[in-house]
């Protein structure tokens, strides 16, 4: 199944086009609502983007790349995103990290098989007075040690086994 | 016109203009890799900072705006401090694999080099981040993405120029590089500019590369024979010991018909122009003997790939000779033309239709006699074969002809483009088979001078 704008979804990017001066404004939100929906954005919407939009496929590509937070293929349902920087590095984010990897048995940059969880790194995420911190999809966590992650980690999975 | 100082000396340039372009005639050169009076101002590659009188921090040549009595200083140890520093970024992540670049001798980022830094890398080659190095990026278009600078021209020269947004700038800091979208290819007319606007070695030309050392290569400026346009372009030959010259390579010339660009169909139609080595001298002397005895057998039809100097020469052997003359100009071919992008392709794949026009020859061809006499410089004789007499005598510089002469790049002639514009193309070198000048005088038995008055009229 494609990815396809809803009505309201292509009124608030008409809108949006009136207000500015430049087409290539709307790429950024277009990927947006994409990402949000979808949580990857693979070459086949690009081009869907393209024929609904009118903007060039190449643009929405040159931004793809740009963003390191736009994905090109699925993760999982919980993107989980360690701060890299130093702060954290200081404040233990190795032992955090090294914590989730053995507790979802997969290694930085993979997705569980169930496709549930996928972890990453990320740029600072300023919020270094909570060092360990880390990003749950939109979530951001401080103050992160090895329990409050495996705590976290049983909690989405509990939360979605009981479905 | 406005007054600046650089270095202490005063220039009058133009206040609209751009420093770097408006020095440049002054010939005072400042280093930049993104700026292209073609494709704008971008201000991204930093390379042509220079100190500014009464500004805090140096600024870019290229968006500087020109104001009255500004003092610019571009031989300072400040300007000369962030030249080094600008060059010291650019060769973190180069190969330095200058000696087996095609674009040695003619890359700026190589000149800038020798001229500003010289320093020693500061990074170990271990270290370096390595990226492509031999992608095809279609149409004669070979991208190293290690050499890249990230000046975006090949990008800016597709959106601005042939409008088909073929190239962007993907990824981020260390990892950018020119890319196309979904792998797709590189696929207009103009695709070889791109290997000229690159001011590095990233973009190399599938034709040319390791073909020859450009610091090998002799440049003659010509004119493109391939249609009516008459673009200016640089004809890069060479002659190795003991061997004929050849041409490596067409590349377009600064000028008020073609701007800065060529087509791909004038860019590779050098190959068609290389010496043919036949001796077809006896057949020229039959020719003169029979003609001498029995002229009216022959008529001469003349294509409009001729120059001026050419056609008005044959013009006078009709006339001597009472033979008659016809003119032959459909040439055409409507697909050649574009409709987007730089529209300097004419469908007319002759150089001189006007000319031949204006000398009076477009006559349609009525058979009086048994045999005819074609001169023709170019790619094939195809057209030759619609003409149906008894006897057709081809006069042409490629290997179908029956009688080889010197190519329209090896002799020098005038030719008029489609504006009516005068263009003179000159000789790259000497030929070994006879101009179609001396050819005519041989028929003659006598020199045919030209009359300069006909090119005044035109001028």
């Amino acid at each position: 199944m494609s990815f396809e704008f809803t009505k309201d979804e292509l009124e608030r990017l008409d809108d949006l086009r009136n207000k500015v001066d430049d087409d290539r404004a709307l790429v950024l939100p277009a990927l947006w609502i994409l990402q949000r929906r979808q949580g990857f954005i693979s070459s086949e919407d690009i081009l869907y983007l393209e024929k609904t939009l009118g903007i060039r496929a190449i643009f929405f590509a040159e931004v793809m790349g740009f963003y390191s937070m736009f994905n090109e293929s699925a993760k999982g349902k919980y993107e989980l995103k360690f701060c890299k920087t130093i702060t954290c590095k200081l404040r233990g984010s190795d032992e955090v990290i090294k914590a989730a990897e053995d507790l979802l048995g997969i290694k930085m940059g993979e997705t569980t098989s169930d496709g549930l969880f996928s972890i990453g790194e990320s740029e600072c995420l300023g919020y270094c007075e909570k060092a360990p911190c880390m990003l749950c999809n939109l979530d951001q966590i401080g103050d992160l040690t090895k329990e409050s992650i495996t705590e976290l980690i049983d909690r989405l999975r509990r939360e979605n086994a009981s479905r | 016109m406005v007054e600046i100082i650089v270095d202490g000396e005063k220039f009058s340039v133009n206040e609209k203009g751009n420093l770097i372009t408006e020095l440049k005639k002054h010939n005072i050169e400042i280093p930049h890799f993104c700026y292209h009076e073609a494709l704008g101002v971008s201000g991204n590659c930093r390379m042509c900072l220079i100190e500014v009188v009464g500004q805090k921090r140096p600024q870019i040549a290229c968006d500087t705006p020109i104001k009255e009595g500004m003092e610019i200083k571009i031989n300072s140890d400040l300007t000369r401090a962030v030249q080094r520093g600008i060059l010291e970024l650019e060769f973190i992540n180069h190969p330095l694999d200058c000696p087996v670049c095609d674009q040695a001798g003619e890359c700026d980022l190589q000149e800038y080099y020798m001229k500003f830094d010289k320093q020693d890398s500061q990074v170990s080659l271990a270290d370096k981040v390595r990226k492509y190095k031999r992608e095809d990026f279609g149409s004669g278009v070979i991208h190293d993405a290690e050499r890249c600078v990230l000046c975006r021209r090949c990008v800016r020269f597709t959106q601005l120029c042939t409008n088909s947004y073929e190239l962007a700038v993907g990824g981020r800091g260390e990892h950018s590089h020119i890319m196309l979208m979904n792998g797709k290819k590189i696929d207009n007319p103009y695709a070889g500019n791109i290997v000229d606007v690159c001011p590095v070695g990233a973009m190399t030309s599938a034709d040319f590369r390791f073909k020859k050392r450009v610091w090998h290569l002799q440049k003659t400026p010509a004119i493109c024979q391939g249609c009516e346009r008459g673009c200016a372009i640089w004809v890069d030959s060479n002659k190795a010991k003991y061997q004929d010259s050849i041409i490596y390579r067409f590349r377009p010339r600064e000028n008020s018909v073609n701007g800065y660009f060529i087509c791909d169909y004038g860019r590779y139609s050098y190959k068609d122009e290389q010496i043919i080595k036949r001796d077809d001298s006896a057949k020229i002397s039959a020719l003169a003997l029979d003609l001498r005895s029995n002229a009216s057998k022959y008529d001469i039809l003349v294509s409009s790939s001729l120059s001026i100097e050419e056609m008005s020469a044959l013009k006078t052997l009709a006339s001597k000779f009472n033979m008659g003359l016809y003119g032959f100009s459909d040439f055409r071919d409507e697909s050649f033309q574009d409709e987007i992008g730089l529209k300097l392709r004419v469908p007319n794949k002759t150089a001189n239709r006007i000319g031949l026009i204006k000398l009076g020859l477009d006559k349609n061809l009525d058979k009086k006699s048994s045999n005819l006499i074609i001169f023709h410089l170019g790619k094939d004789f195809e057209f030759a074969s619609k003409f149906e007499f008894d006897n057709v005598i081809k006069i042409g510089s490629n290997q179908d002809a029956d009688i080889v002469c010197a190519s329209s790049y090896h002799r020098d002639g005038h030719t008029l483009n489609i504006d009516e514009k005068l263009r003179f193309s000159k000789g790259v070198f000497e030929p070994i088979s006879p101009k179609i000048c001396d050819i005519v005088s041989e028929l003659m038995g006598q020199r045919v001078e030209f009359d300069i008055n006909i090119l005044k009229a035109f001028a």
